[in-house]
C-alpha cells in the first residue's frame, strides 16, 4: 500500500482509479458504473460489469458483507499478532482513510485518491 | 490494386453460394491487368497430425491457398485460439502487402482475424461481405425462432434467450459486444440484398459503411428452350433444387403438391433434386419420406453434381424456392436465371427482391401451403404467362459486372473523403492500444475486477499476467550493473560505452511491448498482476503505453489479513502483514 501511495503521484490523475473491494460488495452498481465510466466503456459494457459485481461477489470476510465492519478485537488474533499488525500495517491505514473500527473508514476522510503523509519508503526507481 | 480475399471454404471441398462467389470474384480479378488477387480459403483440418495455420497452395499459380484451421467458437464467431492461424495470416499479409482485404466470409477463420489484419495492415481497406445473419442470430444466422420456426424480426437479449434459454442472457450480451467490436474494424460491408443491408443497419452497423452488391457468375450460354413433347404445353414442369433441410421448405412444396386437385396433379410434374435429408431431424425426415411415398408421381432424383445442373434444369420450366427463412441471394435463384428458368419463391428476404411477383416470376406467402398450391395452379394454367415471365428475366449479374462494382467500392473506401469520415485507425492500431492494468495487493478484489473486464467488458486478457514484472527485474539489474561500472560505461576504451544504458532499456521495453501486443493483437486489453513489482513498474508501463489505465484494487488491512490467513494458513503472520503494507 505504501508503494502505490508513492507511484500514483507519478502518474497522471486521469490514468488511474482506486477501487475499494468493500464498495464492489456493498455498492456494486455504483462501483461498476464508476469503473466503466473511467475506462470510457459503452453502456452495455457498464451494465455487464455491474451485473458481474452484483451476482458474482468478491471474496468477503464474513458470511455477508454489512455496513458494520470488523474491529481489531473481532479478528480473534493473539495480542502478539495484533501488535505485529499495528506495527506493520497500522500506519498505512490513515493514508487510505481507513480506521481500525467498525466504521471501516476514518470519520471525514477522503477515501479516494488520498495523498496524505506516508511512512518512510524504500527507494522508488526513477526509470 | 492488390486484393486479398478470405473465404470460409473452397468450392472444391464444399459447394456453397459464398464459397463460389469468392472463387468467381478471385478468378475474375486475376483476369485483369490492374488487379492482383490472392484467395485464402479456410480448410477444416481432417486429422490432428496436420498443423493448424498451414497454408497450402491449391492452384499452380499459388494464388488460391488453403488455410488449415481447427477451432471456431460459434458463440462469438471467433477462432478462439488464433495463435498459429494468426501467425500464418500475418506472414502472408506482410509478404503480400495487400491494399484491400476482403472477408468474403468469416466462418472457420474467425472474426478475431480482422484484428490481426488491422494491426498488420493499418492502412489497408478491410471489408466484409454479409451473406446471412450469423452475427445477429445464433440460430445458424437464419433469424427463425427455435421453438416454433416462426420468423424473427430483430435479435435482442430477451428474444435470443427465449430461443436458447439454457445459454442465459449474459452470453448473448457478450456475443453481440464481441462480434460488433470486431466488425467495427471494417471499413465497409457488402450486402447481397437490400433487405440484408437494412437488417444489419437495424442491428447497429453504420449505414454509411454499407452497400449492396449481388453475387456474380461467369458468363454462360443459356440452355436452349425445352423442346416440348407432342401436345405438351410449356410451363407445367416444376422442380426443386437444393439441400433437403427444414429451412429450404421442401416439405412446404410437397404439402402444396398434395393439396392440388387430381386434374392439376395430372398435368403438373414435380421433381425434387437434393441431398442430405438423412442429416435432418428424424421428424423432418419422416415427414418428407411419408409425403414422397404417398405421392410416388413426384420424382425424387436425389443428389446432383453441380456440372449436371444445366442439363437437369433444361428439363423443367419452373424452379420452386420455398425457403422458410429470410434467404438473401440463394444460389438456386441465380442458377435458374442463368439457365433461363422462371422462379417461384417465398415472398420474403432477398428472394422477393430478385423475383418480382408477376414480372419475372411468382412469389407466394412464406410457409403458406395454400398460397403455394394456388401459385402452382396459376403457373401451370397458361403457358403464355410462363413465356412472358421468361422474357422478362434479367440473366445476370455476371461476375465481370460484379467485379467492376466491387472494385469501384474498394476505390471508394480508399478515397480520402471516405477515410476522413470513418478514420478511426488511430484507435484501432498501435498508437490507440490501451491496456488496462489491474494492480493491488492479493485478496483485494483484483480477481473480480479481472472477471468484470474479461467477461463483462469483454476485454481480451488472460487470468493472471505476471510477465511484466520481469521487465522490472531486467531494469533493476541493468540499473545496478551500470551503477557498478559507471566509469567503464563512459570510457571510450570499453565496449560497454557503446551500449548506452537508455538504448538497452528502450530495447527491453520494446520487447515487452511486442510480447504483449502479439498476445492481445492491440486495441484495449487487460492485464492483472497483483504485487509490489507491478506497481513500481506503472510509470514505465505508461511510458510504453501512453494510453494505459490503472485500476488499483484496495482493501483495508484488517480484512485483507483475515482473507490471507484463510487462503494461506501456513504462511507467517508477519510476512502477510508486510505484503499488504508493501504494495
Amino acid at each position: 500500500m505504501k508503494y502505490w501511495l508513492k507511484v500514483r503521484d507519478q502518474l497522471p490523475a486521469s490514468s488511474w482509479i482506486e477501487v475499494e473491494q468493500r464498495d464492489i460488495a456493498l455498492k456494486p452498481g455504483l462501483t461498476g458504473r464508476r469503473v466503466g465510466e473511467f475506462l470510457e466503456f459503452d453502456e452495455q459494457q457498464i451494465q455487464a460489469i455491474q451485473e458481474i459485481f452484483e451476482h458474482q461477489r468478491p471474496e468477503q470476510t464474513g458470511d455477508e458483507e454489512s455496513d458494520r465492519a470488523l474491529t481489531l478485537e473481532d479478528t480473534g488474533w493473539t495480542e502478539e499478532q495484533k501488535a505485529v499488525f499495528l506495527e506493520r500495517c497500522g500506519p498505512l491505514h490513515p493514508a487510505y482513510g481507513y480506521s481500525l473500527t467498525s466504521s471501516y473508514y476514518l470519520e471525514n476522510s477522503e477515501t479516494e485518491g488520498s495523498s496524505q503523509e506516508t511512512p518512510p519508503d524504500e527507494r522508488i526507481p526513477s526509470w | 490494386m492488390r486484393v486479398l480475399l478470405i473465404s470460409h471454404g473452397h468450392p472444391s471441398f464444399q459447394i456453397g453460394g459464398a464459397e463460389m462467389a469468392a472463387l468467381h470474384l478471385h478468378r475474375e480479378y486475376r483476369q485483369r491487368i490492374d488487379t492482383e488477387s490472392v484467395l485464402v480459403c479456410a480448410q477444416r483440418m481432417q486429422s490432428p497430425e496436420q498443423k493448424e495455420g498451414t497454408l497450402i497452395p491449391f492452384d499452380k499459380d499459388h494464388s488460391e491457398l488453403l488455410l488449415e484451421t481447427s477451432s471456431f467458437e460459434f458463440d462469438t464467431l471467433t477462432h478462439g485460439n488464433p495463435g498459429d492461424v494468426a501467425s500464418s495470416l500475418k506472414n502472408l499479409l506482410e509478404s503480400y502487402q495487400p491494399e484491400v482485404i476482403h472477408f468474403q466470409h468469416f466462418l472457420n477463420i474467425g472474426l478475431d482475424m480482422i484484428r490481426v489484419v488491422r494491426n498488420t495492415c493499418p492502412d489497408a481497406v478491410i471489408l466484409m461481405t454479409l451473406y446471412e445473419y450469423l452475427p445477429i442470430c445464433r440460430h445458424n444466422g437464419q433469424m427463425v425462432k427455435t421453438h416454433d420456426h416462426s420468423l424473427c424480426s430483430a435479435s435482442g437479449v430477451m428474444e435470443c434467450t427465449q430461443c436458447f434459454p439454457e445459454l442465459g442472457a449474459a452470453l448473448f450480451r457478450r456475443r453481440e459486444l464481441v462480434i460488433k467490436s470486431y466488425m467495427n474494424l471494417c471499413d465497409g460491408f457488402i450486402a447481397s440484398s437490400e433487405f440484408l443491408k437494412q437488417r444489419y443497419i437495424e442491428w447497429g452497423l453504420p449505414a454509411d459503411r454499407m452497400t449492396v452488391i449481388d453475387n456474380g457468375f461467369p458468363r454462360k450460354v443459356p440452355v436452349p428452350l425445352r423442346r416440348l413433347q407432342p401436345g405438351e404445353e410449356r410451363g407445367r414442369r416444376f422442380a426443386y433444387f437444393g439441400q433437403l433441410t427444414e429451412w429450404k421448405g421442401v416439405d412446404v412444396l410437397l404439402f402444396a403438391y398434395a393439396m392440388l386437385n387430381p386434374e392439376d396433379k395430372e398435368k403438373i410434374s414435380l421433381e425434387i433434386h437434393g441431398a442430405n435429408l438423412e442429416k435432418q431431424s428424424p421428424a423432418f425426415q419422416a415427414k418428407v419420406r411419408r409425403l414422397l411415398e404417398e405421392y410416388p408421381e413426384v420424382q425424387f432424383r436425389g443428389r446432383y453434381r453441380n456440372e449436371d445442373l444445366p442439363a437437369l434444369m433444361a428439363e423443367v420450366d419452373w424452379i420452386v424456392v420455398p425457403s422458410i427463412w429470410w434467404e438473401n441471394s440463394p444460389l438456386v435463384i441465380q442458377e435458374s436465371r442463368i439457365h433461363g428458368k422462371v422462379v417461384i419463391c417465398s415472398d420474403i428476404g432477398g428472394m422477393a427482391e430478385k423475383v418480382r411477383d408477376g414480372i419475372n416470376g411468382f412469389t407466394f406467402e412464406v410457409g403458406n401451403v395454400q398460397s403455394l398450391t394456388e401459385t402452382l395452379v396459376k403457373a401451370s394454367t397458361n403457358s403464355d404467362v410462363w413465356m412472358e415471365l421468361y422474357q422478362n428475366q434479367n440473366r445476370g449479374p455476371w461476375v465481370d459486372e460484379i467485379a467492376d462494382q466491387t472494385l469501384s467500392y474498394y476505390r471508394q473506401l480508399q478515397s480520402p473523403s471516405h477515410r476522413n469520415q470513418t478514420d478511426i485507425r488511430e484507435a484501432r492500431t498501435g498508437s490507440g492500444t490501451r491496456p488496462v492494468f489491474i494492480l493491488g495487493a492479493a485478496r483485494s478484489g483484483t480477481s473480480i475486477l479481472m472477471k468484470a473486464m474479461k467477461e463483462g467488458a469483454l476485454l481480451p486478457g488472460l487470468n493472471e499476467g505476471h510477465v511484466l514484472p520481469l521487465l522490472m527485474k531486467f531494469l533493476e539489474v541493468t540499473d545496478r550493473y551500470y551503477s557498478k561500472y559507471e566509469e567503464e560505461a563512459i570510457s571510450p576504451f570499453m565496449v560497454l560505452s557503446s551500449v548506452p544504458r537508455n538504448r538497452l532499456e528502450d530495447r527491453m521495453k520494446f520487447l515487452f511491448r511486442e510480447l504483449q501486443e502479439n498476445l492481445h493483437h492491440g486495441g484495449v486489453w487487460v492485464d492483472k498482476t497483483p504485487g509490489a513489482d507491478m506497481i513500481l513498474l506503472a510509470p514505465v508501463l505508461l511510458e510504453i503505453w501512453p494510453n494505459a489505465r490503472f485500476i488499483f484494487a484496495k482493501r483495508r488491512g484488517l480484512e485483507n489479513l483475515i482473507s490471507r490467513r484463510r487462503k494461506f494458513p501456513d504462511r507467517a503472520f508477519e510476512q502477510e502483514c508486510r505484503k499488504w503494507g508493501r504494495v
